[in-house]
């Protein structure tokens, strides 16, 4: 994949990340030519550790801020772009997850001072390993580095909640937790938003009028379907 | 602090503002101490600010229990330096907000009266007290709290769900569609499924603009729709030039004269961490039913060693919550696909199931006495993290992934019952005598147990859940086990009861007019009161409770009684 993930901030950090990535993504596995794809063990880097508090329980609504610093490594990083992406593709309504920041926002997610946020840490950091552990012994390959076909091979395995083998069913839970995550992350944007055709929080005129003469219809054909009483607003 | 005061009252809540708003009123001066925070809602309220602003998309956090946007500054289930504690192997969650205006400011603003039934619970099943009134002694009352907060809702005539006065009440905002699809069910199961009462305006009233039906509730309202006591009571009460409100102002005890009788309270300014003493000729309490208790029994001296006003012993007894299930999320594919429309309304709920088999309670066709709510939320709300339970039904990924987010979206509803429990020696606060606040003061410690009577209900309120659910075709999407099904107690923030009215001295703290048998100068102005606690949330209730009981008050001033 040459299309890697760039965080949603500005340019110059960008450019100043861009250049690590590639002095990474090389020595991790550029640098031992010639290992067997059964020898070969993932590393995707270690991420910062957890800094700064939590944003207090008197925090400004106006004006929020994120108080605490992002951590995961750039590895990761690139991983989570890539199965936000898988997760979450381009199509006719909407960007993908990667054009809408949602990378990032799992980082900031990870690296959260907070209870449940630690507790998905984990489960984050190791499914990515996984992931990728999974590319090097079936494909000889990173992760970010598969075509669409090699990493749904993977996915196919722990996305599907009806075909998951036993022995899977950590991954399973990654996989659910990470889509929960990008969902929620992506659906908050203004083009998740705009994908899902939500109307609705902008102040009207007036009385509230109520379910809507098309949909109080909808709604009615439906209770003919099911038997149930026709209702008015 | 030098006494300019007739009335001293500890806290700026739903019952604290209105005894101020009526004290001042009747020309009373009155010094307000709130322990929390000054609070702007004009220019502190995130009213279009959206889930991607803020940290986590507004997730909750312990620093932010109920979301980033709600309405709480320094407080939640846990507030640092203010601990409390609980019995071995027990929890109750006692949810704080320390903000001028206190919990006011976030409330859902339902607002449901008691009926006849509820205020006497024991003349009907034997369990529990009586409240010291009838239904009909203060209906006038909640016509009066209506008229003056603003609510909205229907007559419908329901057994126990009385009418307001038609000039008291403001029109509902018309059900969504997916709430009459709700209501179909109910419509053939003999369910009633009726407009929810709540203190918002569809009307302007005073200063306050009419609900423009957007931006939650939850979040205040800088316009006032949305009932808080930082817009109404309390700027009303200022504008008599008769209040003066103190903020950050922690009171640690009633104080007494030599003979026992109340005279003032010492507090703890937190901005100079030094001790102050004020003096009035009443004081009012109304710091939260349990904060109420722990000044009370905090207020000891060789009058009163088992704390002020505590002959009976009643004190942080008799403490009650609603007990409320852990919520049952489930998809209806029938609501796939419906046609698009603005679903935001006056952001809660517009219809609910109060409570209806009072008749086959009373012929013993139930295993459990007294009612539950159901509470059914859902439609296309604005996004956030989980999606309303979509994210949770989510399978797969990619280009399919997207289509089912995008035909699922709104097609969730989320169930919560509220019932009611009956008062049990199993549920009280104390004093432990062990731990200490940050300010040296004396910290409460829970004991809480849900009884058979509340575990046989929430096995009803389960089971009406389901129905409704298949009776619509619906999926379960999250659903808690029978034997979990409820939270842990306080889960609801309906704590109440700690110092119970009634008419008998050794078994309730006050008279019917919240003014305690030991001390004729002493109110209490908010839930700590009740006694007993129907399906419905108690807030119109303190309201109701303050304004009757602080015009007595007035009138014993007046009278040269105090």
């Amino acid at each position: 994949m040459s299309d890697r993930y760039q965080p949603k901030v500005n340019r110059r950090t960008t450019l100043k990340w861009m250049a690590s990535v590639m002095g990474a993504s090389l020595m991790t596995y550029g640098c031992t030519p010639a290992v067997t794809p059964t020898s070969r063990r993932a590393d995707l880097g270690v991420a910062k550790a957890i800094s700064g508090g939590g944003y207090g329980q008197d925090a400004s609504m106006i004006h929020p801020l994120v108080p605490w610093s992002k951590t995961m490594s750039k590895a990761q990083m690139q991983i989570t772009a890539r199965v936000c992406d898988l997760i979450l593709p381009r199509d006719e309504h909407s960007p993908a997850a990667s054009d809408v920041g949602v990378p990032d926002f799992i980082d900031e997610w990870v690296s959260a001072p907070y209870p449940q946020q630690q507790q998905d840490r984990e489960i984050v950091l190791e499914g990515l390993l996984w992931l990728e552990q999974q590319a090097l012994d079936q494909f000889q390959r990173s992760f970010v580095d598969l075509d669409r076909g090699e990493a749904a091979s993977i996915l196919d395995t722990i996305a599907y909640a009806d075909k998951v083998a036993h022995r899977l069913q950590p991954q399973t839970r990654f996989f659910a937790r990470l889509r929960w995550l990008a969902l929620g992350a992506f659906y908050t944007t203004e083009e998740g938003i705009r994908d899902l055709n939500f109307v609705g929080n902008q102040p009207i005129a007036g009385d509230y009028p109520g379910a809507s003469p098309e949909a109080l219809d909808h709604i009615n054909q439906v209770l003919t379907g099911m038997g149930l009483p026709q209702q008015q607003v | 602090m030098k006494s300019n005061y007739d009335v001293i009252v500890v806290g700026s809540g739903a019952g604290g503002a209105m005894s101020a708003y009526m004290l001042t009123h009747a020309g009373y001066r009155v010094l307000m101490l709130e322990a929390g925070r000054d609070y702007d809602p004009a220019s502190e309220t995130p009213m279009f600010q959206m889930e991607r602003d803020a940290p986590l998309r507004g997730a909750a956090t312990p620093d932010r229990p109920k979301g980033y946007y709600m309405a709480t500054h320094n407080g939640g289930w846990e507030i640092e330096g203010q601990p409390y504690t609980h019995a071995d192997g027990e929890q109750f969650n006692w949810f704080r907000t320390r903000m001028l205006g206190g919990r006011t400011n976030h409330w859902a603003r339902w607002s449901p009266r008691y009926g006849p039934y509820d205020f006497k619970p024991k003349s009907r099943d034997g369990l529990g007290v009586d409240w010291p009134f009838a239904y009909e002694d203060i209906a006038d009352w909640y016509d009066k709290t209506e008229r003056l907060i603003g609510v909205y809702g229907r007559n419908d005539g329901l057994e126990n769900h009385p009418d307001s006065a038609p000039d008291a009440i403001q029109p509902a905002p018309a059900p969504r569609a997916y709430e009459l699809f709700m209501k179909a069910a109910c419509d053939e199961l003999g369910i009633p499924c009726v407009p929810v009462n709540r203190a918002v305006l569809t009307r302007p009233l005073d200063d306050r603009a009419a609900c423009f039906y957007a931006t939650h509730c939850m979040r205040g309202c800088s316009i006032g729709a949305a009932f808080q006591t930082t817009t109404s009571l309390l700027p009303m009460a200022k504008k008599t030039g008769k209040l003066n409100i103190k903020t950050g102002a922690m009171v640690r005890e009633v104080l007494t004269d030599s003979s026992g009788r109340p005279n003032g309270v010492e507090f703890i300014d937190q901005a100079t961490n030094t001790h102050h003493q004020v003096h009035a000729r009443v004081v009012v309490l109304a710091a939260s039913a349990c904060e109420t208790a722990r000044l009370m029994l905090n207020s000891t001296s060789e009058n009163h060693p088992d704390g002020l006003a505590n002959t009976s012993g009643q004190v942080g007894r008799n403490l009650l919550d609603n007990p409320q299930s852990k919520p049952v999320v489930a998809y209806f594919p029938a609501l796939d696909g419906r046609p698009n429309y603005d679903e935001f309304g006056a952001a809660s709920a517009h219809l609910h199931i109060p409570w209806w088999l009072y008749q086959e309670q009373a012929r013993g066709e139930l295993d459990f006495q007294r009612g539950y709510q159901l509470i059914f939320f859902g439609g296309r709300q604005p996004p956030g993290m989980g999606l309303g339970g979509v994210a949770d039904l989510a399978d797969g990924y990619g280009r399919d992934l997207k289509q089912q987010v995008r035909s699922q979206f709104g097609s969730t509803m989320t169930f919560i019952a509220q019932g009611e429990m009956i008062p049990s020696d199993d549920c009280y606060c104390e004093i432990d005598p062990n731990v200490k606040d940050r300010w040296g003061i004396p910290v409460l410690k829970y004991h809480w147990k849900w009884s058979d009577q509340e575990q046989r209900q929430a096995r009803h309120m389960r089971q009406t859940i389901l129905t409704l659910v298949e009776r619509l075709q619906g999926q379960i999407v999250t659903l808690p086990e029978e034997d979990d099904f409820l939270s842990p107690g306080g889960t609801c923030i309906h704590e109440v009861g700690t110092a119970r009215m009634g008419d008998d001295p050794t078994l309730s703290v006050t008279n019917q007019y919240g003014q305690c048998w030991d001390a004729d100068n002493l109110f209490l102005m908010d839930g700590s009161v009740f006694a007993s606690e129907a399906h419905k949330n108690p807030t119109l209730t303190i309201l109701m409770l303050a304004m009757r009981n602080s015009e007595y008050l007035a009138q014993q001033l007046s009278k040269g009684e105090l």
